[in-house]
């Protein structure tokens, strides 16, 4: 099954590719054949994912949440957009995905030499963590949409591209949504991972970016909540905080515990 | 039988002459039965816009009957045929389909892409079958003219976009807001554009409209004209924090919104988006608003730009819509083409199985008793030879009505067995 991960990783390229296109043509028949692709595309990570689960005691916990990860973002964008006009973000979704199942190609299957890094406590604070992760990156997903879109309504765009993308309230309103439902998530993963990082002593510099991250979140959901804060600074913040906690996950990803 | 079309539309009539020929809902049969009373004439249907007035007719000969239909349609809008004639054009046959076609996808329209027509269409054709006007002719062509529409809609990009200025400001305000319906609109002044603009979005599902006049009376006036709520035009800075779209068309000659007051209305309306549209002359609004962050401002040239821009697109688009129709009108015609040898293929077919059934019924009786499979290999023969033969003529048959020699095939075969004359 692991030998389908290049192909997976392609699949995704492939959906991305598809959406721009349904992008640039505004042909309905392009737009179905991106949904099909991205659909099939993730059937394929279930069936990776579920033949790598029996070796999942041997490490590999990165790239199976990751792949995780691109599943769940295409996935809750297929049902969206049966429900709310976001076909436009399509092309963000599947490049997000895609950047995910590059990071799940590349992850090293962990060299675990001490069990305890590897009980329940660890299993909980990465699952947690890529559920706030995915969410997240949804949310990032419809900001960057956002942003072009704005961007073009404030200059007046005369491109049709404009009219192919969602309505600049149906992608705050989703955005949000995804930082509402990410956050308690990755809010119980920090503080589980901290009680692991304290039993075990192992503190490392990613925790700083893990909480950096948390608190951009944070923000950005209490100045929404309280202010009603909204908008383009609220959209690059948004970003900014997938940025982060990304590099979290590659330095997870990437080298041995 | 074939398609005639004679009529008078925006661009052969001005609106001096296109006027008389406005006809109300129940006056369009009454025209149309007066037309199909001319001999010759079968089957009509007319259809009355203010743009245009068209008769269609099913008729023997199309160009023979050009000279009384003109004369119907003038007596129609109670005018002089000497004065009508001039503006009147006439199709017959493939040009008359290709012209129907044109017509229902909207490529002959004032605005082209404008989807009004192919409604007015339906409706005058729907109006005119019940009248009894109609007949299978006519009722395949319209059938297949809205067809061709539907798929110039879906095809091309010809109707996607708006072409005027108060439909481009909604469009714009479904971008920011989605859906209309969740958009309260503040109509500050009483200028013609901006009262056609607040129109627009108050037909197209806004959710409340506020109008805001230096003269009270004048807002209430106004308001009640829209469909909508006076107010005072001291209140704005409160109805800013009320209002999603915001039209302006005061005469003032210095803005009357500020960035100052759109930072407090803003703020006091949490920060979710407005969007500007300053239609006045001098401008209303302070430009320097757009670079606030929610906030969305359109003047006159902006929504005209992209008026201007979609237009040219439609224009673009109009392109690959008309080669679409040209094909389905070939393709059309080689349909009818092929329906017109039917009723020779159907004569044929009925004269060769009664024949095989009187000699089946004179070899079974000569034959006297056979059992059931010696009767039924006998019958077989019969069926045999009759398919094999006809096989060939149906075949030829239509192959020519792929071609211009149908109805000339038709009438060979007609001849040579000795077929009575098809029904029309």
């Amino acid at each position: 099954m692991q030998a389908l991960l290049p192909a997976g990783v392609g699949l995704f390229a492939g959906s991305t590719a598809a959406y721009l296109a349904a992008l640039w043509t505004s042909k309905p028949f392009v737009l179905r054949a991106a949904h099909t692709l991205l659909a099939l595309t993730v059937l394929l990570w279930v069936g990776i994912l579920a033949g790598s689960v029996a070796h999942l005691s041997e490490g590999g916990v990165t790239r199976f949440y990751l792949g995780g990860s691109a599943i769940a973002l295409s996935t809750l964008y297929l049902i969206l957009v049966r429900r709310y006009p976001v076909s436009g973000l399509g092309s963000v979704v599947s490049a997000l995905a895609t950047l995910l199942s590059v990071f799940a190609l590349f992850a090293q299957q962990q060299n675990v030499t001490d069990p305890a890094l590897v009980d329940w406590l660890l299993r909980v604070h990465i699952a947690l963590a890529f559920i706030g992760v995915t969410a997240f990156a949804f949310s990032t997903a419809v900001s960057l949409v956002y942003l072009a879109q704005a961007r073009m309504l404030k200059q007046k765009s005369k491109t049709e591209l404009r009219r192919r993308l969602p309505p600049l309230d149906v992608l705050d309103q989703l955005g949000m949504r995804g930082i509402v439902v990410g956050f308690p998530f990755y809010t119980v993963a920090l503080l589980l991972g901290s009680a692991q990082a304290i039993r075990t002593e192992h503190l490392r510099g990613s925790y700083v970016l893990a909480i950096i991250s948390w608190i951009i979140y944070g923000v950005v959901l209490q100045a929404r909540l309280t202010a009603g804060w909204r908008g383009r600074r609220a959209a690059i913040l948004t970003v900014f905080g997938l940025v982060l906690a990304l590099s979290v996950v590659a330095q997870y990803g990437f080298r041995s515990i | 039988m074939e398609l005639l079309v004679l009529g008078l539309s925006h661009k052969t009539a001005p609106v001096a002459i296109r006027e008389k020929f406005a006809l109300s809902e129940e006056a369009v049969p009454q025209a149309a039965e007066r037309a199909r009373t001319v001999p010759g004439c079968h089957e009509t249907f007319l259809v009355s816009t203010c743009n245009r007035i068209e008769l269609y007719a099913a008729c023997e000969n199309g160009a023979a009957l050009e000279e009384a239909l003109g004369t119907v349609m003038a007596e129609v809008g109670g005018a002089n045929p000497g004065a009508v004639r001039p503006h009147l054009y006439a199709h017959t046959g493939p040009q008359a389909i290709k012209h129907l076609f044109r017509v229902a996808a909207s490529l002959d329209s004032l605005v082209v892409g404008e989807s009004q027509i192919l409604g007015q269409l339906k409706a005058a054709y729907e109006s005119c079958r019940q009248g009894g006007q109609t007949g299978p002719v006519l009722h395949r062509a319209m059938e297949r003219a809205f067809t061709v529409a539907k798929r110039v809609r879906s095809e091309t990009g010809i109707g996607r976009s708006s072409v005027s200025v108060a439909s481009v400001a909604a469009d714009l305000a479904r971008q920011i807001f989605g859906d209309l319906a969740t958009c309260n609109v503040l109509l500050v002044g009483a200028g013609k554009m901006g009262e056609l603009a607040a129109r627009h979005f108050k037909t197209h599902g806004a959710r409340e409209l506020l109008v805001a006049n230096r003269n009270f009376d004048r807002a209430r006036a106004l308001a009640e004209s829209l469909g909508g709520h006076p107010r005072s035009l001291d209140e704005l800075e409160t109805l800013l924090s009320q209002a999603e779209v915001v039209v302006t068309s005061t005469g003032a000659p210095t803005h009357i919104i500020t960035t100052a007051m759109v930072k407090r209305a803003l703020k006091a309306r949490k920060y979710r988006p407005i969007f500007f549209i300053d239609i006045a002359v001098p401008r209303n609004i302070e430009p320097a608003i757009n670079s606030m962050d929610n906030v969305y401002l359109y003047d006159v040239d902006d929504l005209s730009g992209i008026a201007n821009e979609n237009l040219a697109g439609r224009k673009r688009e109009a392109e690959a819509a008309e080669l679409l129709v040209a094909n389905e009108a070939e393709r059309f015609l080689k349909d009818l083409a092929g329906s017109s040898v039917t009723p020779t293929l159907q004569a044929l077919r009925r004269k060769a199985d009664e024949l095989k059934a009187g000699e089946l019924e004179r070899a079974m009786r000569k034959l006297g008793d056979l059992d059931e499979k010696q009767r039924k290999t006998v019958e077989m023969l019969a069926d045999g030879v009759v398919n094999k033969l006809l096989h060939e003529v149906f075949s030829s048959l239509k192959e020519a009505a792929r071609t211009d020699h149908g109805d000339e095939m038709a009438d060979t075969v007609r001849k040579l067995f000795g077929l009575n004359e098809p029904e029309k």
